[in-house]
């Protein structure tokens, strides 16, 4: 079965102490048998990385059978939108990543909205951190779902590893959130997602290299799904999200 | 942790052979849960009989709570010297006190004096941090504290500094890998320390016993250490307290 990891990352950044350049993901990835991953870096656009953009255009480009480039981008930034802008039309990158923690900013920040509003003109995902930090909990996610219905938002790690329940709970009130699995440590969790949520609304991530991506798939594989769930959980998901992401500056006012 | 928990969770010992066996497992530290009774005793009672029951498959911990000061140390004793159980279960998060707080510490001092290790709940914010539990280590020299949770329990990472700098300062303290965020943190944890002081570790049924399983063989390291980390370490540990260590 082809699998696409939808979460994991390329990076060399000495502030975290992860020096994850993209041969060490391939080779995982190898290991693993995983066919594609988005990547994106550990530092954010431009704020904490400048060249961060162009370090992860430069590492997909060696890779462009395997790898999928999303921007992580501050919001905080003055030219947060124009970056993602850039990076979507002129680097061809497929969604944006925000971290909260990273940047300091809950999900419901005004920023934050806006530069989700910008990705969904472009019909991009946008994947954020979820977990037990104090600006990472995913009820944090209400303001921002509803005040951008048209964006897809995915929530990372379901939740972490206080906050899975709430993470559920959440996606069954707002249809434009999805889970990733990603570290998640709790696989009956991800089941109860899935049978909760459906197997549309989550996807297969690893967070890797640094979570090990053959790890995260076994984890799956405990889950005991049938293989049409399995192909919607390992792979078809996140193909259609990133099919339907549109490289043209879109047209009209903004 | 077997038993039936305050917290909606729960573990008769019977199931947990069962997990044991379908994943090849052959023996478990079993821990008391805190009950919905709020009393540890029994538990700790229930724990020893397990253990007598299946000598071989089980190693016993008991529990206690240090608010209740003298009677706590008083338990503890009679837990290690009467009911024979190996080693002491502290879980800060779940009875709700601080692991760096005077009674606690004391507690683990009279673990040490008794020969018999600690595990700790570890990673909790707020209660048993890395850095809160290396405060701890630093005060009890002599005691062995292993951390679960490898002493983080941060789906960023951004804990990981602390647990790794209470390891470097504290040869007392070891890691369990239980739910682990990043399996590079504890292939540096082996690299670091050696593999003596990373242990295979589930906290089952909160975690599940055959994916932490899956995780510890997963961990990058010479695999002829890795008996060590799967089992080698928990007996030196529960066998020897801080005499065992290496």
């Amino acid at each position: 079965m082809r699998v696409i990891d939808s979460h994991a990352h390329v990076d060399e950044y000495e502030a975290f102490g992860w020096f994850d350049p993209p041969e060490v993901l391939i080779g995982l990835l190898d290991e693993a048998g995983i066919e594609q991953a988005v990547v994106m870096t550990y530092a954010d656009a431009p704020v904490l990385k400048p060249d961060a953009l162009r370090y992860l255009h430069d590492a997909c480009k060696k890779y462009p059978t395997r790898l999928i480039p999303y921007a992580r981008i501050n919001p905080h930034a003055a030219n947060a939108a124009a970056l993602l802008e850039e990076a979507i039309v002129d680097l061809g990158m497929k969604g944006l990543k925000i971290h909260q923690e990273s940047v300091t900013a809950a999900a419901h920040h005004d920023s934050v909205v806006r530069l989700v509003k910008k990705a969904a003109e472009f019909d991009a995902p946008a994947l954020f951190h979820s977990g037990d930090e104090p600006l990472s909990l995913p009820w944090q996610f209400a303001g921002l779902a509803e005040r951008v219905p048209q964006a897809t938002i995915i929530l990372a790690h379901m939740g972490g590893y206080h906050h899975t329940e709430d993470a559920i709970s959440l996606c069954e009130r707002y249809e434009n959130l999805l889970l990733d699995t990603s570290a998640c440590p709790y696989p009956r969790e991800i089941k109860r997602a899935i049978e909760r949520l459906g197997a549309h609304r989550v996807l297969f991530g690893s967070d890797g290299p640094g979570c090990n991506p053959r790890l995260e798939l076994r984890k799956i594989s405990r889950l005991g799904l049938s293989e049409g769930e399995r192909r919607l959980v390992l792979h078809d998901n996140i193909a259609s999200l990133l099919e339907r992401v549109r490289h043209e500056a879109p047209r009209g006012p903004r | 942790m077997v038993g039936a928990s305050i917290y909606g969770y729960r573990l008769p010992a019977e199931e947990l052979l069962a997990s044991m066996d379908a994943n090849g497992i052959g023996r478990s530290v079993i821990a008391p849960v805190q009950p919905r009774s709020y009393h540890l005793e029994p538990e700790n009672e229930a724990v020893a009989a397990t253990q007598s029951r299946y000598p071989e498959r089980f190693a016993g911990l008991c529990r206690v709570d240090p608010r209740q000061g003298e009677d706590a140390v008083a338990e503890l004793q009679r837990c290690v010297q009467r009911l024979d159980l190996k080693g002491l279960m502290l879980h800060p998060w779940e009875e709700g006190y601080t692991i760096s707080d005077a009674p606690a510490v004391r507690l683990v001092r009279e673990a040490g004096s008794l020969g018999v290790p600690i595990f700790v709940a570890a990673g909790y914010p707020w209660v048993a941090h890395a850095t809160q539990v290396r405060a701890v280590a630093e005060r009890a020299r002599e005691t062995t504290i292993v951390m679960t949770h490898g002493g983080q329990i941060n789906i960023s990472g951004l804990a990981q500094a602390d647990a790794f700098l209470a390891m470097e300062a504290c040869e007392n303290l070891y890691i369990g890998t239980n739910g682990v965020y990043r399996q590079d943190f504890l292939e540096e944890c082996v690299a670091g320390f050696g593999p003596e002081r990373v242990l295979f570790a589930s906290m089952a049924p909160v975690f599940d016993q055959g994916f932490e399983l899956d995780r510890a063989r997963s961990i990058g390291m010479d695999d002829r250490d890795r008996p060590l980390v799967l089992g080698g370490n928990a007996l030196r540990i529960l066998q020897g307290g801080a005499e065992g260590r290496t």
